[in-house]
């Protein structure tokens, strides 16, 4: 039925004739009665006659335009004038009319489709006048087949359709085939076995030509798919587990799942399954490869070792081919010995499918929201990236030259290194919103990590054509597949990278974080190191270092003793003393002295700066102590003071959040207190760190007045319907950041003779240990500075009037400020002992721990 | 101003109009159905040759080159590939049933014949004069000679029973510089006298050769000689490229 939406001939311009609409109302099955037609034609007048009344409500066919009825007619037409009229063209001897008639039976097709058109119209026609002739063919003819034919279920209504069009599609070829043959399709039907047999060698030149063409492709993706594969054996491996220091809780979880490989009855035969993977993460340079290693040294199982580039392919798909012939690979070696290890080194290589750049900080997003709910790092993670001076792994090594040697505004001044782990964290966090709206690594959207999920943890599905295709041909089930016991380590320092799919149960089952070394692993690593170089170290020298290093690693171990030997061999010794280990220990962890003087009165400055930092830390701070304060410049860095956290917490006081605020800010107040209210813009960065913290807590951690997470409701796409209406947020944090300041302000009007005299012993040493500043601060002898002296009465004068002389050159009053007074005693220590400038590292507080550099001042020296 | 109101103005039916075009289409499948041609037409459009036979006649493309005026035994399988790529030969014969084991039999009671196309070699082309055209059956000019010769050694007999009879003798000049002559003449054969109709013809460059050769019994002949004559008559050339 023709539903075409156009104006017909009734004047009607809706797409139906309006007996039409009846019958579509009542639908097709329910034909409206001939009795009633006629009734409603009697009730209706007899004004009109039936047939074309348009309103008798007689369902009719909709009247075809002219073109569309005749269209069909002409084109065949057409079709026909042609034929006839190339028999004719060219031909001298031949007539129209003989042409006309010899394509009547030659084309006669052509005049069959127009008798059949003809008809086909004809009834068309009839349909349109003659309401119980139309309802007779859609409802009694068409109507019935239709309803025959819904009795069919699909399936076999499909398989009837498929078998039609077969016939039809071979008819038509067979057709085809007996006009080039210029026989009758009954000839042509019986030679085309014949045909076929004697097309087979034309048939057989296109397949090897096609093989040729496609084994092309087959032979360069299969040379693609090689390499980046290596397989040990354990004779290969003398890496063994006791190689591994300070990884103990690790090294008895990973032998765990190597037992269960290799004697996997253990736990299957009550029930359970072997654990098929094991991800070990964690900062670099922690033994993960080195674990890898041991296990392949310790195991009887062939250990595989997947190079970390290897799914880097320049063609798509490459790194699908190698997956697949990895595993085919594992799925061998694992049959042939019982079980099998894959080590993905750089796991983070994989990527994930893009949920890294959706989620930081969401809900379940990634392997990053998985981390985020087992306490993992991430932010720290995240810190690497962005260059702050984060806590963990990225905190550890105050870059100095990394941060914010740009010239900028000074927004690292004094960075993060006095604030606690957690308000890093938080700060970090900010940073982290900002910079990782990309990324994710390499791989991961060609189908790679796709098909390796698929590999892991795929459908447990028979393989092999024989067992597949054979068996079932005969009627046999497939075999299941064989237990392939595949043990999969993965090895990163970027969980948050890695896809959630991949971590979930099933793949890798375990996820091991291969934290820093305990203690004693430290201590045997240092002892370890030592024992290849000579040295004269203590046993208790030993046990510090390892106290001072709570997040060494293996390599930051061997190389700071490697440094020590630098050390030893540049003043002409083979013997590493405990000196040159304080060097190597500052060089390594804060990075080498520029050669650079400050100007007088500019070191006066950055000295106070750094002096307010650390006497309000040192006042307020619990839990956490100063290892080292310097004013010598490291690359953009003018100065900083570093803290190391005695105790190791997971949770924050609001008091201890404040405090922090507290040491932030007592930069500003340090030079507006002791410059007549004047400040460097060398405290943007202590201001920056500041107002996060506070703007941080005050909206998730109701620091304020407020208890509302408004952090929460941001996440949640709910900024509008914010509670600072009547209070702005931004005025909540500035009253909060100035309660703060006037208290820090009140820490430091106390405390003003501490400021002036760690000035001076800043001034006069450039470098002191955390234990000097204790000493200061307390009036006691410290390790390179005599604290005692800066409690004698006439110090105080002293320094105020060098100080005076300062303010006033900073008014440019005078141009030259005198000289640095001294005082006497200068140093407890011995020469001998005392480090230089440049290296100036006492033993800290035994129950330190090594630091985040606080960078100060150099961005305030390169605004100036 | 008066609002204009755009009115939909109703369609005249198509009724007439569709009842015209029906009408017309059942006509030309009427007249399709039910006529037959005049005439049965062999055409060779590539080497330009047409013919036109009397309806009933059957005519059938050979698959093998006829060999008129060529010593097969000189034919090696090569020039016999070559010759089928230069020659087109159809058969014709009013018979029922067409015979393809030869194209003329003497004693045939229908006409029976064949047209040809065919190339010539380089040096047949150069070799071949109009006079070559009358021989290509056979000899007629011989057997002119013979028959004088038997008529002045006995006038009578060599009269009334003729081994060979020139019955038409004619030189043909069509269109485009094809030429030719027609000869229509009377054999003495073992199966009986058989009357030949035959045109040979050239196109002007002398390239392309274009037989129509027509034989049967001579009483066959007198009773259709004038089918036969309008097949002759009918033998058109229109030379093409491919001659060239």
């Amino acid at each position: 039925m023709d539903h075409a939406d156009r104006t017909h001939a009734d004047g009607t311009v809706d797409g139906l004739d309006p007996g039409m609409r009846g019958v579509d109302a009542a639908g097709p099955d329910v034909p409206e009665s001939p009795g009633g037609s006629t009734a409603s034609t009697a009730s209706t007048g007899t004004a009109q006659p039936a047939k074309t009344a348009p309103g008798d409500g007689k369902p009719r066919r909709r009247p075809l335009p002219l073109w569309d009825r005749v269209k069909f007619l002409i084109m065949l037409g057409a079709v026909f004038g042609f034929v006839v009229a190339a028999d004719v063209s060219g031909d001298p001897l031949m007539t129209w009319a003989d042409a006309f008639r010899i394509q009547a039976r030659k084309s006669a097709w052509v005049l069959v489709l127009v008798g059949l058109e003809v008809l086909h119209q004809l009834h068309m026609l009839i349909a349109e006048r003659w309401s119980a002739y139309h309802v007779f063919w859609t409802e009694r003819v068409f109507g019935r087949a239709e309803r025959r034919m819904l009795r069919l279920n699909d399936w076999n209504r499909y398989r009837l359709s498929r078998a039609a069009k077969w016939i039809v599609g071979l008819a038509l070829a067979l057709f085809i085939y007996a006009r080039l043959s210029h026989t009758s399709v009954f000839d042509a039907l019986v030679q085309v076995p014949g045909a076929l047999w004697d097309a087979i060698p034309f048939v057989l030149q296109i397949v090897l030509l096609m093989v040729l063409v496609v084994g092309q492709f087959v032979v360069m993706f299969w040379f693609l798919s090689k390499g980046g594969v290596d397989t040990y054996f354990p004779e290969d491996i003398t890496t063994r587990f006791a190689d591994v220091w300070g990884q103990d809780h690790v090294v008895s979880r990973v032998q765990e799942n190597v037992f269960y490989l290799e004697r996997p009855e253990e736990i299957e035969s009550r029930g359970g399954h072997v654990p098929g993977g094991i991800l070990l993460w964690g900062p670099p340079g922690t033994g993960k490869t080195l674990i890898a290693e041991a296990v392949a040294g310790e195991t009887g199982k062939p250990f595989v070792f997947v190079d970390p580039g290897a799914f880097s392919a320049m063609f798509m798909g490459v790194g699908i081919l190698k997956v697949k012939s990895l595993f085919r690979k594992l799925r061998k070696l694992s049959l042939r010995y019982g079980g099998v290890i894959v080590f993905f080194d750089e796991a983070d290589t994989l990527g994930s499918r893009g949920a890294l750049g959706s989620g930081f900080g969401g809900m379940g997003n990634g392997a990053r929201s998985w981390f985020a709910r087992q306490g993992a790092p991430v932010a720290a993670a995240s810190g690497t990236a962005s260059g702050l001076a984060g806590s963990g792994p990225a905190g550890r090594r105050a870059d100095p030259f990394g941060a914010r040697g740009d010239g900028g505004s000074g927004d690292l001044c004094n960075g993060l290194s006095y604030l606690s782990s957690a308000a890093r964290s938080e700060i970090t966090r900010e940073q982290a919103r900002e910079q990782f709206v990309m990324g994710g690594g390499g791989g991961g959207f060609d189908g790679t990590l796709q098909a390796l999920l698929t590999e892991m943890s795929g459908l447990k599905k028979p393989r092999g054509f024989l067992n597949r295709v054979v068996r079932r041909t005969l009627g046999m089930r497939p075999k299941p597949p064989p237990k392939y016991r595949i043990l999969v380590m993965m090895a990163t320092n970027m969980p948050q990278s890695l896809d959630e799919a991949l971590l979930r149960p099933g793949r890798i089952d375990r996820q091991y974080k291969v934290g820093y070394p305990s203690k004693e692993g430290r201590i045997r690593t240092f002892e370890g190191y030592l024992a290849r170089v000579r040295h004269e170290l203590t046993p208790e020298q030993i046990d510090r270092l390892a106290i001072m290093s709570p997040e060494s690693t293996g390599a930051t171990i061997k190389d700071t003793v490697n440094e020590a030997l630098v050390q030893a061999v540049k003043d002409g010794r083979e013997v590493i003393t405990w000196l040159d280990m304080l060097r190597a220990r500052v060089i390594k962890e804060y990075g080498l002295a520029d050669d650079h003087e400050h100007i007088d009165r500019e070191r006066h400055s950055i000295a106070l700066h750094e002096a307010c930092h650390a006497v309000v830390a040192y006042r307020m701070q619990r839990g956490r102590v100063i290892d080292l304060a310097t004013i010598e410049r490291r690359g953009g860095v003018g100065g900083f003071v570093a803290h190391v956290a005695v105790e190791d917490r997971m949770f924050m006081w609001k008091s201890e959040i404040e405090i922090q605020v507290m040491v932030s800010l007592a930069s500003l107040a340090g030079e507006r207190m002791f410059f007549e209210g004047d400040n460097t813009v060398g405290v943007g960065g202590d201001l920056r760190s500041a107002t996060l913290l506070v703007a941080n807590f005050i909206s998730s951690a109701a620091m304020g007045e407020t208890l509302s997470s408004r952090l929460s409701m941001l996440e949640q796409q709910m900024g509008n319907a914010s509670i600072d209406a009547d209070r702005p947020f931004g005025e909540q944090v500035e009253v909060k950041l100035r309660e703060l300041y006037e208290r820090t302000e009140a820490v430091l009007g106390v405390n003003r003779r501490e400021i002036l005299a760690l000035t001076h012993a800043l001034e006069t040493h450039k470098t002191i240990t955390g234990e000097d500043v204790e000493a200061i601060m307390e009036g006691r002898t410290g390790p390179t500075v005599d604290g005692r002296r800066y409690h004698e009465p006439d110090f105080l004068g002293v320094a105020e009037r060098y100080h005076s002389d300062a303010v006033r050159a900073h008014r440019g009053q005078v141009h030259e400020l005198r000289k640095l007074p001294e005082l006497g005693r200068v140093a407890a220590s011995s020469p001998a002992e005392a480090p230089g400038p440049s290296s100036a590292a006492g033993p800290p507080s035994p129950t330190a721990r090594p630091p985040a550099a606080d960078q100060g001042q150099g961005a305030r020296r390169q605004a100036r | 101003m008066a609002t204009r109101r755009r009115t939909t103005c109703p369609r005249r039916k198509s009724l007439p109009g569709t009842l015209l075009l029906l009408t017309v289409a059942a006509t030309m499948l009427l007249a399709g159905g039910c006529g037959s041609p005049s005439y049965d037409y062999v055409t060779n459009k590539k080497d330009g040759a047409f013919l036109r036979v009397p309806n009933g006649w059957n005519h059938q493309e050979m698959p093998g080159p006829a060999l008129f005026g060529i010593d097969a035994r000189n034919v090696s399988p090569e020039m016999l590939q070559g010759l089928m790529s230069r020659e087109w030969v159809v058969g014709l014969d009013a018979a029922q049933r067409f015979d393809d084991s030869r194209l003329l039999i003497p004693d045939a009671t229908l006409p029976k014949g064949f047209a040809q196309v065919r190339h010539l070699l380089p040096a047949e082309a150069n070799a071949v004069s109009t006079n070559d055209l009358r021989n290509f059956v056979l000899s007629v000019d011989d057997a002119v000679a013979a028959q004088e010769k038997a008529v002045r050694q006995d006038p009578y007999g060599a009269r009334l029973t003729p081994d060979f009879l020139l019955l038409a003798d004619e030189v043909v000049h069509k269109k485009d510089g094809v030429h030719g002559v027609h000869l229509v003449y009377q054999v003495q054969t073992d199966a009986g006298l058989v009357t030949i109709d035959q045109t040979s013809l050239l196109d002007n460059g002398q390239t392309v050769l274009y037989q129509l050769i027509l034989a049967c019994s001579s009483l066959c002949y007198a009773q259709h000689a004038d089918q036969i004559g309008d097949v002759a008559k009918s033998f058109t050339i229109e030379p093409t490229d491919r001659g060239q």
